[in-house]
């Protein structure tokens, strides 16, 4: 492989017929294939092969010798990456490896699955890459099943926050701190769905991208806690956010009608939230796809046990240590 | 400041029609202790100065001194609490201060301060301050880690889209605040906070952007390291000049020059003791307990992950 290629730019597999058909990508790998060697036919029956096989995940081509007459044709087939000679010449640095990253990203989120029979991979739920395209919660109809990430959203303190401001400080601080979620929260297209007293269900569209704006977004707020409850929310006292992500499908209903709803995910949602989750951190289930973590925020997520069937992993905490 | 005659006129008449001459003087005497109507109007003292005629010097001599708003500032608070225990209500204040808010400037309720409207000018004097006046002020120093080798070792191309980004990040963070951004050099900015919560402004505003590049150096960075900084924070008098070389002639801009230098870490910011005291201790306790470095006593706030 070219000089600077480690595995943080991917893995490569060799046309042997073993090592294809073993190959099984997480979400978020890169797989290269290289082609050195083969006839027209070979090639483009082992680049069809290693399309199937790496399935939602991104895959690219490594052509040293220069065989590939025209290197765009491989994108038209769905490659996000060609490692011609000059590039074995010249190496590769980190840079390519997240221009491609997110080239593979940006096609993903714009083609959607591509129907050529992918398998999802192990780590991909079914309902994780169904509906790429959103179109606006208007278009979302009540009484519809459809596949959401499911956002709880909890804030508390030392004590009892009702308790702390009183009945009328806290229905402001309520009022102050739903307007300050949703702008933080507001390039995910939330929807509020559900609001308890202390707690808050967003309904995120089931897109990656969506979902990736959400986790990010949770992520910062956990991080900025301190400034936010502070400065946003006029808190003279230490607050903490507890965050958690489900994915699942449930029938929609508008916010504020939704008494009737029964979900398994909705229910898990809530028990995760409410039971399992731990302040200052961001809890995902096993059904939230793990693309959505970029691979530089992997570090910050950790094994977090099973709950009620479902492995976890949370994020780690920020502050002082 | 350049205040619009039909501004002028609404002034004079809000204050003949609220309040005496006599009061009139006392009020300016808030902002200028040695403020004197008559020989200010060449009125010999035994002649008696009618309403109008104070209201119209005195808001001439305002606007000539460059303390137009400052004076608004001082009716509205007075407007509001009054004044040695005595209510003085203000007709026509409030249209005042809308006034004003076309001309650019809002007016924030918390601090009864009026800001310039950062999203249509950002002045480095606030639109308020002139040559020479002196005001205590938070500011913030912030130098990028190893600016040159990092520039060696990435394209031009890469450099100035990270430092674009950076500079974003920095001019967010700062002018949310009511912050201005005094010097921006090739590797490092200084930004100062004159109005409102100013010192807790400047922490805040160090906090953010540390939290931000946590997050830029490992979605969006284009170089092939992390952009890493340092950030001093401090407190002090300023005279203010218009000439940048000569604003950073002032003591506490070279103090928190050389806490950042001397006293930072990478990644972190520093915080001196006298800055340190005015903010809440709910922020307070985001930071590391105060350490004696370089005859700084300095606080330290970098973002910290939970050990895996």
């Amino acid at each position: 492989m070219p000089p600077g290629f480690d595995s943080a730019h991917g893995t490569v597999v060799n046309r042997d017929t073993t090592e294809l058909k073993n190959h099984k990508p997480m979400s978020g790998d890169i797989s290269y294939i290289n082609i050195m060697g083969l006839d027209d036919t070979e090639r483009r029956k082992s680049m069809l092969a290693f399309r199937r096989r790496c399935g939602q995940t991104a895959w690219a081509i490594a052509d040293p010798l220069g065989e590939i007459d025209d290197p765009a044709s491989v994108f038209f087939m769905g490659a996000c990456d060609y490692l011609g000679p000059m590039t074995f010449k010249h190496g590769v640095d980190k840079a390519r490896g997240r221009d491609v990253r997110a080239y593979a990203q940006s096609r993903l989120e714009n083609d959607g699955p591509r129907p050529s029979g992918a398998t999802p991979c192990a780590t991909v739920t079914a309902a994780g890459a169904v509906d790429e395209t959103f179109g606006g919660w208007k278009s979302v109809r009540p009484g519809a099943v459809y596949p959401f990430y499911f956002l709880f959203v909890a804030v508390s303190a030392q004590m009892n926050l009702k308790t702390r401001l009183g009945e009328s400080g806290y229905i402001a601080f309520r009022d102050r701190l739903r307007t300050q979620t949703q702008q933080v929260l507001a390039d995910a297209e939330p929807l509020l769905w559900m609001e308890t007293d202390t707690t808050a269900i967003y309904l995120i569209p089931s897109t990656t991208r969506s979902a990736r704006h959400a986790m990010v977004a949770c992520l910062k707020l956990l991080l900025n806690t301190p400034v936010f409850g502070y400065e946003r929310l006029g808190l003279p006292f230490p607050i903490e956010f507890t965050c958690a992500v489900h994915h699942g499908s449930t029938e929609f209903a508008v916010p504020g009608k939704t008494g009737t709803i029964v979900s398994d995910a909705v229910n898990f949602i809530f028990h995760l939230g409410a039971k399992c989750a731990q302040a200052g951190r961001l809890t995902l289930s096993s059904d939230v796809d793990r693309s959505i973590i970029p691979a530089a925020l992997r570090e910050v997520f950790v094994d977090a046990g099973a709950f009620e069937g479902r492995t976890l992993v949370h994020s780690r905490r920020f502050g002082a240590f | 400041m350049k205040v619009k005659s039909s501004t002028i006129s609404l002034c004079r008449r809000t204050l003949y029609e609220s309040i005496s001459a006599e009061m009139m003087v006392r009020f300016v005497r808030l902002l200028d202790p040695e403020y004197d109507l008559h020989a200010r109007s060449g009125i010999p003292e035994n002649y008696p100065i009618t309403n109008q005629m104070a209201a119209t010097r005195i808001v001439q001599d305002i606007i000539d001194d460059g303390r137009f708003i400052d004076f608004i500032e001082t009716l509205v608070r007075i407007d509001a609490d009054g004044y040695m225990g005595r209510p003085y209500p203000i007709k026509g204040l409030n249209q005042i201060v809308k006034t004003l808010s076309l001309d650019g400037f809002l007016f924030d309720r918390a601090t009864r301060q009026f800001f310039e409207n950062a999203n249509e000018r950002a002045s480095p004097d606030w639109g308020r301050l002139r040559d020479g006046d002196e005001r205590q002020a938070a500011v913030l120093r912030l130098d990028v880690v190893e600016n040159s080798a990092l520039v060696k070792r990435n394209s031009s191309e890469h450099i100035e889209r990270a430092y674009a980004d950076l500079r974003a990040i920095v001019h967010r963070s700062v002018h949310a605040r009511y912050g201005r951004l005094w010097l921006w050099e090739g590797d490092g900015a200084l930004a100062a906070f004159v109005f409102g919560h100013k010192e807790r402004s400047a922490i805040l505003a160090g906090m953010e952007i540390l939290n931000e590049l946590f997050f830029y150096n490992r979605l969006d960075n284009p170089l092939e390291e992390p952009l890493r900084v340092r950030i001093a924070a401090h407190a002090g008098p300023i005279i203010y000049r218009d000439q940048p070389m000569e604003l950073l002639k002032n003591e506490t801009l070279r103090e928190v020059t050389q806490i950042e230098a001397r006293s930072t870490p990478t990644d972190t910011m520093s915080a001196s003791a006298n800055l340190f005291l005015s903010i809440d201790r709910v922020i307070q306790e985001r930071f590391d307990p105060e350490r004696q470095t370089g005859g700084d006593k300095i606080r330290y706030y970098s973002v910290n992950l939970e050990k895996a």
